[in-house]
């Protein structure tokens, strides 16, 4: 079933009682959003809500983290340097996801919101792939 | 193997190793050939977005917080939560000579096993329809080959002139038969020595029809060596409303080349009715208000800026040209609905082909009082204009007296004669399908029916007297046509040659 506009906007409503006084996602205040939905259940579309309200916090905090995975070793110096650009590019503070990916070979990825910075090595086989095709 | 290593190699060399940047989101509800995606942000569009497996999709509801995909191809194997990707490319085709006398999906790629398609360059599939500067009026016939549209319903190059009519009436055979009639002018003209010689390349649209039909076109085309003047993109109702809803742009992308580049192509989308059907079914599910007939308000806005990139493009634009015959299915005869309304408004004039005269072996069947071509006529060569002009008159003044004339019997000779010269024309216009004619034959036939040779002779006998006449022109009188051809006018000089021919005809069949 696809979000219908009511339950949109009302999972937008509960997104905006899960932020602190600094516009962050708070643990607690979800938690308390989730309990209070538990025990006044919408008549219908809770799993929908629920789903849609998971969606909205996840883009919310990706746009507060900078989620880098990387293959290989990643010294604290480059992590540094690449937090620090991300930071001017977007303007704002981000708090640093680090995950190691075998996947991506060799490189790193970087994630902020919806943008994704490949500089992996796997991203350029999957070019050379579409290009030979 | 060398080859491949080097193809290798040099893909390598290309290959950039800078940061690829990319707009990212997920998939959280997939349906009939639809995707709804969370995040996307920054996705414009008309986009294509890329999906795991090498599926794409195109952008086409931005929302605040997702964005509604139609998916292309084969898309089963998505689910919720894949990831989904911006290219930050609109959607494009291949297209150019390369694609001639291939058949191709909707988007480009080959689906007669006949292996890949070396274009070089690929078009975007929307794109904004060429302005009012550089644009010329439609001065340049197409010959259909089919002597009724010739005569009575001219096309000319850069016109969009609509065929409708109720299921089985022949729409799809004048189609096939103009691009049929294209390639053998195109054969003769490249193989002659006239330097100003333009070819027509055909591109036939099939929407939303069954696989065995389009089958059974392109073995048509094969059989008439129309093929390779002829692109065929292929959506059948095998393939997702998506494919169809793109099959047309992708279809005009592929003439717009031909167009851009100086020369003459002709599109058929058989057709408009089925586009509408699949856009609507993707409006419906994309949850945009539904209108009149349940389609979405944007539905004229769907044909009218396909339609308009069918143009004549003037010299300093290149002197080149689009012509669209746009095919529109009507449910009992009723032209007046929504889909055929709007398309008939976009047009240049429309090709009416009505079910009781096909019952009555009158094929094409034309109804000569609802067709019309709104521009052809300045492009129409001079000669059929010349023998051709009075004879739509004549049909429209027998079908209104033929049905008077059903009630009683005491007719005065003037209407007697009136219905005699039209009972014959309407013989003289019955037509097999895939037998275009060539112009200056077509001249012969009407200048012999214009000054009454055909007057004599039985109208049950006329197919046969038409047939014959062909005939003896094309075995004996080739001079006399070369110049038909060539002059594209009847002096008097001709007029006299064409009378001494058509007489000595007449006693030869006379004495069969």
């Amino acid at each position: 079933m696809v979000a219908t506009p009511a339950i949109k906007a009302t999972a937008r409503r509960l997104l905006a009682l899960s932020l602190d006084e600094q516009g962050a996602v708070s643990a607690e205040r979800a938690l308390e959003v989730i309990k209070v939905l538990e025990a006044n259940p919408p008549k219908r579309g809770l799993r929908v809500l629920l789903k849609t309200y998971a969606t909205y916090l996840e883009s919310h905090l990706t746009k507060t983290q900078a989620r880098i995975e990387h293959a290989g070793n990643l010294d604290a110096a480059a992590l540094q340097e690449l937090l620090t650009s991300l930071e001017q590019r977007y303007n704002r503070k981000l708090e640093p996801v680090v995950t190691e990916n075998p996947a991506l070979i060799a490189g790193v990825r970087a994630r902020v919101g919806d943008d994704v910075f490949d500089n992996s090595f796997a991203s350029t086989l999957q070019t050379l792939r579409q290009s030979l095709q | 193997m060398s080859d491949i290593l080097e193809q290798i190699k040099a893909e390598i060399a290309r290959v950039s190793s800078a940061t690829q940047q990319a707009n990212v989101g997920r998939i959280t509800a997939v349906a009939d050939g639809v995707a709804h995606v969370s995040g996307l942000s920054r996705a414009m569009s008309n986009e294509m977005i890329s999906f795991p497996g090498d599926v794409f999709g195109m952008a086409l509801n931005l929302e605040e917080d997702e964005v509604g995909v139609v998916l292309l191809g084969e898309a089963s194997h998505l689910k919720e939560g894949d990831e989904a990707k911006t290219t930050g490319k609109l959607l494009s085709v291949p297209v150019g000579k390369e694609l001639l006398g291939r058949a191709v999906d909707a988007l480009g790629r080959p689906v007669d096993g006949k292996g890949p398609i070396a274009a070089k360059e690929n078009y975007p599939v929307e794109r904004i329809a060429p302005g009012i500067l550089p644009r010329k009026s439609v001065d340049q016939p197409i010959q259909t080959g089919i002597m009724a549209v010739d005569a009575m319903i001219p096309i000319g190059r850069g016109q969009r002139e609509l065929i409708i009519g109720d299921r089985s009436t022949g729409k799809t055979t004048i189609a096939t038969d103009t691009i049929i009639s294209q390639a053998a002018i195109n054969k003769k003209g490249i193989a002659g020595d006239d330097k100003n010689f333009r070819p027509v390349y055909s591109i036939y649209v099939a929407i939303g029809q069954k696989s065995a039909n389009i089958a059974r076109t392109i073995a048509l085309l094969e059989a008439h060596g129309a093929m390779q003047y002829t692109i065929v993109v292929v959506a059948s109702a095998a393939d997702n409303p998506s494919s169809q809803y793109i099959a047309p742009y992708a279809g005009c992308a592929m003439g717009e080349w031909f167009m851009r580049n100086g020369m003459d192509a002709l599109i058929v989308y058989d057709d408009l009715s089925k586009h509408a059907v699949a856009y609507r079914q993707i409006s419906l599910i994309l949850k945009r208000p539904a209108g009149r007939e349940a389609y979405p308000g944007d539905v004229f806005y769907l044909h009218s800026r396909l339609l308009e990139r069918a143009a004549r493009m003037r010299e300093q634009d290149g002197n080149g040209s689009l012509t669209a015959l746009p095919i529109i299915e009507t449910q009992a005869g009723d032209f007046s609905a929504y889909i055929p309304t709007n398309v008939i408004s976009i047009t240049d004039g429309q090709i009416y082909l009505e079910t009781d005269l096909f019952n009555q072996g009158v094929r094409p069947a034309l109804n000569v009082g609802l067709s019309v071509s709104r521009v052809g006529s300045s492009a129409q060569t001079k000669a059929v204009k010349q023998v051709g002009g009075k004879i739509k008159l004549q049909l429209a003044q027998y079908r209104e007296l033929a049905a008077f004339a059903q009630f009683g019997s005491d007719l005065d000779a003037r209407t007697k004669s009136t219905l005699d010269r039209g009972a014959r024309i309407i013989e003289l216009f019955k037509q097999p399908v895939a037998a275009p004619k060539p112009m200056e034959v077509e001249v012969a036939l009407l200048w012999a029916m214009h000054n009454g040779h055909f007057d004599k002779i039985a109208v049950k006998d006329m197919i046969r007297a038409a047939a014959s006449l062909e005939e003896y022109f094309k075995s004996t009188q080739t001079a006399l046509l070369g110049k038909i051809a060539e002059k594209k006018v009847l002096d008097d000089g001709l007029e006299g040659e064409l009378k001494a021919a058509v007489e000595q005809w007449s006693r030869t069949f006379g004495a069969e």
